[in-house]
C-alpha cells in the first residue's frame, strides 16, 4: 500500500502528522497578518473567560394602544464592565465596588447604597457633578421633590440591608432633575429614546440628542448600541472581553400579533445571586411621537445563572406600568 | 510515486498561491485605486497619540441670588416684653451677614454670579434704584449697605421697617424680575447656551399679614394654598416656558425664619411649606442669631469631562464634489486642481489676503477672489467683518482672530452663518471647519444631515468622515476605497476624575506633497450642560515621513 506523503516545495517529505497543521498555521498567520487592522487589540483587558449569563424572554409584548415599540434597555445593575473585566457593583448604581472605594476619600461614598452621602442625590450624579464631601452640606432634596414625576426611577427594598433601611432608589428624583436643569415631566430630555438615567449610567450627555448616535470609541458602533449592550462607550466593541460581555437582543413576532423579546448573554456574577436586572421599555405615540416609559426589575437568586427566564410582559394595565417587580420562578 | 509527485506539485502550487494572495492582499502598494481620485500617492500614514481628558471644570452657568427681605414693622423696636416684634431693629441679623456673604462670593471667579434684592412690607419693591440683577458685587454691597443704614448712620443703622408683611407681593415681584432677566438673556448672542440657576432666599420674621381690603382697620393673613403657592408655581413654571425655559437650569426658593423670644404660631410651618414647594431649604434662626445665607448657597461643582469623539484628517487632501480625493497644498479646503482653474493660488490659503480663505469665498460666492487674478487690490474687504478685530499687515493683507479653535476665523464663521462661540454650530459634534471642508452643512438646524445616509449605502455622513470617505457620493460608486481607522485604548490614569487613552489612527491617506495631520478630540460633560469643546493636535510631516506622534500636551 502506497503511503501518501506531502512534499515541501523542494521535494522533501513533510511528515504526514504535521502537514495539515502546518498548512493551517500558514493560512492563519497570513490571514491574521492581513487582517490585523480590522481586529481590535486585546491588550486592554487581556483575554476574558466566558462569564456566567442569563437570558430573559419577555413574552407576549404588545405596545399600548396608539403606540409603537421604540426601544428596550435591559441592564444588570449588579455588575459593571470596565477595561475588559466584569466587576461587581454592590450598590447597583453604576459604580464598580473598586471605583466607589477609590472615590470614598473624596466623596464619602459607601458601597451599601446608591445614595450613600446625600439623601435624595445619587452618588453617581454627585460624582459627575464633582460635588465632593466638603461641598455636599448645602445640597438638599426637599421631601416633595423626592419622587419622580416622570416615573422613571426604580424603588425597591434591598433585602441585603437591615430591616427598616432597605428602601433604595435607582434613578433621578425630581430634585436631582431640577438641580441639573432637566424637566421633571420628561424621562428622556434629549428625546432620543434613552431614559435619562440610563444615559447617566452609560455616560451619554443628557442634553444633546446627537450624543447617542456618535461612536466615541471610533469603532463604528454607536453609543446608544453600546449602552444597550453594556459595553463602555470609550472601549472598542470588538475586543474579546467586550464581545463576550455584550448583551444580545432579539424580537420575534408571534402569530397572535404579540412580540417576544429575548435578551440573552446578560453576564451575572456569583452564580446569579442577588443580581439586579432592570428593564426600561420605551414606546412612541403614533399620533405625536410622545414617548412613554415602562419600567420593571428582577432580582435573581443563587443558581439562576445559565437559566432562560421566561416572563410575561409586565405593563398590561396602567397599574403595572412602572417599577414592576418581576418574580423569577 | 506518481501520487507523491502530484502532492509535490500540489504543495508547491498551494504555497505559490498563498504567496501571491498574501502579497496582493497585504501590500497596499499593489493597489491602484487612488488614481481615480486624482492624486498619485498610494501610501498611508499613522498617528499615535496619548491623551488625557481635561481636569474637571466648573459648570458654565450664571448663578443668580435673589434676596427677599422682610421690612415689616415687627423688625422694629420691641413694644412690650411678650411682643413678637423687635426681631431685628438695627438690621444686623438680615443685612450684616448678607454683606458678608456677598463679599465672600465675589472672590469666587469660577461662576458668573449676580445679585438681586427685594424689600417687602405692605408691598414689594427693589430698593436703592436697583433694577433686576446686579453683576458687580461691590455695587450691590454698596446698595445693600445704603438700604441697611436707612434713616440712621453707618454706626447706628435704622432700616426702613414699617407696615405689614405681604408675601404674595414679594414673590410676585421675584417672578417678574426672573422673567425679565431670562427674557433679556435670550436675546443676547453671547449668552446663548449659558444656563441660569436662580437661588431665591426669602427672609421673614412673621406670617403674611396684610391690611384687610374690606375693613380699613383690620388685617388678614394670606392663605398658603390660595395666595402664595400659585405665585411660587408661576416662578417654577418659568422653567417650562418653551422659548427661554431652557436657559433656566434651576430655581430654588429657600426660606429663613428669624424670630424673637416668642415665635409666631404657624410662621415656621408656612415658610417650610414654601421652601418645600420651591425645592429649597427652610432654616430657622433663634433670637440673636444672624441669618446664615451661606447655608442656602448651592455647592460648588466641578464637572467631569469625558472623551466624546475623535476625528482625524490630512488637511492636504480633500474630497471634492465629484467624489474624488484631491491634493490641497495650502490646506484651505479648495483642491489645487480647482484653484488652478479659477486662478487662485494653490499654495496660499487666502489668495487675495482679505482674511477669508479661498474655499469659503468659493463656496459662498462661486469664486475665491473678486479680482480675476486674485490681485490684492481687488480683494473683497468684507466690511461686515469690521467688528471682528481685523489685523492688517504691512502688505495690506488682513487676518481675523478665531474665537473658536475649529479652524475657521470669526469672519469666516460670520460669512458661513456659523457660531462664533461654538466649535460645532449645529451640535453634531463635528468641528465646523472639518465639516465644511468635507462638504457638510454647518449652520444651526443641520445636525440631522450629519447622521443621514443620503445614498443609502450603509454609511451615514458622520461615519464617512470618521473613515475619511467622501460624503458627496455613494460608496457604491467608489471603485475601491481605503478605510481610515481610529483605535482608542483606555490607559492608566493617576486621577479618578481624569481618563487617559492611547489613540492610534491608521490608513490616513498621504499625498506626494505636503501632509498636515490633524487629530481633533471632543470632550463634554455628561450632565448639567451640553458644552462640548475641541482640542487639536496638528503636525506638518517632514518630506517622506508617514507617521506622527502626539503627546497629551500637543492637544490645544
Amino acid at each position: 500500500m502506497e503511503h501518501l506523503t506531502m512534499m515541501n516545495p523542494f521535494g522533501r517529505a513533510i511528515p504526514a502528522l504535521i502537514a495539515p497543521p502546518l498548512f493551517l498555521a500558514l493560512f492563519l498567520v497570513l490571514f491574521t497578518a492581513c487582517g490585523a487592522t480590522k481586529l481590535a487589540s486585546l491588550t486592554m483587558g487581556e483575554l476574558a473567560a466566558p462569564p456566567q449569563t442569563v437570558t430573559f424572554k419577555i413574552k407576549g409584548y404588545y405596545p399600548q394602544a396608539g403606540n409603537v415599540y421604540k426601544n428596550l434597555f435591559v441592564s444588570n445593575f449588579s455588575v459593571k464592565v470596565k477595561n475588559g473585566q466584569l466587576l461587581p457593583s454592590t450598590s447597583r448604581d453604576g459604580f464598580a465596588d473598586s471605583e466607589k472605594s477609590t472615590l470614598a476619600s473624596t466623596f464619602g461614598f459607601l458601597l451599601s447604597s446608591p445614595e450613600s452621602v446625600v439623601t435624595g442625590f445619587s452618588d453617581l450624579l454627585l460624582y459627575n457633578l464633582g460635588i465632593s464631601a466638603s461641598s455636599q452640606a448645602n445640597l438638599y432634596c426637599a421631601p416633595a421633590q423626592q419622587n419622580s414625576t416622570s416615573n422613571d426611577m426604580i424603588i425597591y427594598d434591598d433585602e441585603r440591608q437591615a430591616p427598616g433601611s432597605q428602601t433604595r432608589v435607582l434613578g433621578l428624583r425630581d430634585c436631582q432633575k431640577n438641580y441639573i436643569g432637566l424637566r421633571t415631566t420628561l424621562f428622556d430630555t434629549a428625546g432620543n429614546g434613552i431614559p435619562d438615567y440610563m444615559k447617566l449610567r452609560c455616560g451619554i450627555n443628557l442634553m444633546n440628542r446627537n450624543a447617542a448616535y456618535i461612536s466615541t470609541a471610533s469603532d463604528g458602533v454607536m453609543d446608544i448600541d453600546k449602552c444597550k449592550r453594556h459595553i463602555p462607550l470609550d472601549e472598542n466593541a470588538y475586543t474579546q472581553p467586550n464581545q463576550l460581555y455584550a448583551y444580545k437582543y432579539e424580537l420575534q413576532l408571534n402569530g397572535d400579533g404579540s412580540t417576544d423579546l429575548t435578551i440573552s448573554n446578560i453576564p451575572v456574577l456569583d452564580n446569579g445571586a442577588e443580581q439586579f436586572i432592570a428593564f426600561y421599555m420605551t414606546e412612541s405615540k403614533l399620533a405625536d411621537s410622545t414617548q412613554s416609559l415602562y419600567t420593571a426589575y428582577a432580582v435573581l437568586r443563587d443558581g439562576d445563572a445559565g437559566k432562560v427566564i421566561e416572563v410575561p410582559y409586565w405593563a398590561t394595565d396602567s397599574t403595572k406600568y412602572y417599577n414592576q417587580k418581576i418574580t423569577v420562578q | 510515486m506518481k501520487t507523491q509527485n502530484a502532492f509535490k506539485n500540489l504543495s508547491l502550487l498551494v504555497l505559490v498561491m498563498i504567496a501571491i494572495v498574501s502579497m496582493t492582499a497585504c501590500n497596499r502598494a499593489a493597489l491602484n485605486p487612488l488614481v481615480r481620485y486624482n492624486f498619485s500617492s498610494t501610501e498611508f500614514g499613522t498617528i499615535q497619540a496619548n491623551f488625557c481628558t481635561s481636569p474637571p471644570s466648573p459648570g458654565r452657568q450664571n448663578l443668580k441670588y435673589l434676596f427677599i427681605l422682610d421690612h415689616s414693622a415687627s423688625n422694629g423696636p420691641t413694644i412690650s416684653a411678650d411682643d413678637v416684634s423687635g426681631t431685628d431693629a438695627d438690621g444686623a441679623r438680615r443685612y450684616g451677614p448678607l454683606v458678608e456673604f456677598v463679599n465672600g462670593l465675589s472672590v469666587q471667579t469660577a461662576t458668573n454670579i449676580s445679585y438681586g434684592l427685594i424689600d417687602f412690607n405692605n408691598t414689594a419693591q427693589q430698593p436703592q434704584m436697583l433694577s433686576g440683577f446686579e453683576t458687580n458685587a461691590a455695587t450691590f454691597v454698596a446698595k445693600v449697605t445704603a438700604d441697611w443704614i436707612g434713616s440712621g448712620t453707618p454706626t447706628a443703622p435704622a432700616p426702613a421697617d414699617s407696615g405689614f408683611t405681604n408675601y404674595q407681593s414679594a414673590i410676585a415681584l421675584a417672578k417678574t424680575l426672573i422673567d425679565a432677566d431670562v427674557r433679556n438673556q435670550a436675546v443676547q448672542p453671547d449668552q446663548q447656551g449659558v444656563v441660569n440657576s436662580y437661588v431665591i432666599i426669602f427672609v421673614s420674621d412673621g406670617v403674611p399679614r396684610i391690611a384687610s381690603s374690606s375693613d380699613p382697620s383690620g388685617t388678614v393673613v394670606q392663605d398658603y394654598e390660595d395666595d402664595i403657592q400659585p405665585v411660587i408655581k408661576e416662578i417654577l413654571d418659568l422653567k417650562n416656558e418653551p422659548t427661554f425655559g431652557p436657559l433656566i437650569s434651576n430655581i430654588t426658593l429657600n426660606t429663613a425664619y428669624y424670630h424673637g423670644n416668642t415665635e409666631i404660631m404657624g410662621a415656621a410651618e408656612l415658610l417650610t411649606k414654601m421652601s418645600s414647594y420651591g425645592n429649597g431649604q427652610f432654616l430657622s434662626f433663634n433670637p440673636g442669631q444672624n441669618i446664615l445665607y451661606s447655608q442656602f448657597a448651592p455647592p460648588s461643582r466641578q464637572l467631569i469631562n469625558k472623551l466624546v469623539d475623535v476625528f482625524v484628517e490630512n488637511k492636504n487632501l480633500v474630497w471634492w464634489d465629484d467624489g474624488r480625493l484631491y491634493l490641497d497644498s495650502d490646506a484651505d479646503g479648495l483642491p489645487d486642481a480647482i484653484e488652478l482653474q479659477i486662478a487662485s493660488n494653490p499654495d496660499l490659503a487666502d489668495s487675495d489676503g482679505n482674511g477669508v480663505r479661498d474655499s469659503v469665498e468659493y463656496r459662498v460666492k462661486g469664486f475665491a477672489c473678486n479680482d480675476a487674478n486674485c490681485a490684492p487690490a481687488g480683494r473683497d474687504r468684507y466690511a461686515s467683518c469690521a467688528g471682528f478685530n481685523p489685523v492688517t499687515a504691512l502688505d495690506g493683507s488682513v487676518t481675523f482672530q478665531s474665537s473658536t479653535n475649529d479652524g475657521l476665523n470669526d469672519c469666516e464663521k460670520f460669512v458661513l452663518g456659523a457660531s462664533r462661540s461654538s466649535y460645532n454650530t449645529n451640535g453634531s459634534f463635528i468641528p465646523d471647519e472639518f465639516a465644511f471642508r468635507s462638504g457638510l452643512p454647518i449652520v444651526s438646524g443641520t445636525d440631522s444631515e450629519a447622521f443621514a445616509d443620503p445614498f443609502s449605502d450603509g454609511l451615514n455622513n458622520y461615519s464617512k468622515l470618521k473613515a475619511s470617505l467622501p460624503v458627496q457620493v455613494s460608496m457604491r460608486t467608489l471603485y475601491e476605497h481605503f478605510d481610515q481607522t481610529v483605535t482608542i485604548r483606555p490607559a492608566a490614569s493617576s486621577q479618578t476624575d481624569i481618563s487617559c487613552y492611547n489613540i492610534t489612527a491608521e490608513n490616513i491617506p498621504v499625498s506626494y506633497g505636503s501632509n498636515q495631520f490633524r487629530m481633533m478630540i471632543i470632550q463634554n460633560s455628561t450632565v448639567l450642560q451640553d458644552k462640548p469643546f475641541l482640542l487639536n493636535a496638528v503636525v506638518n510631516l517632514p518630506p517622506g515621513a508617514r507617521s506622527a506622534t502626539f503627546s497629551k500636551d500637543d492637544f490645544k
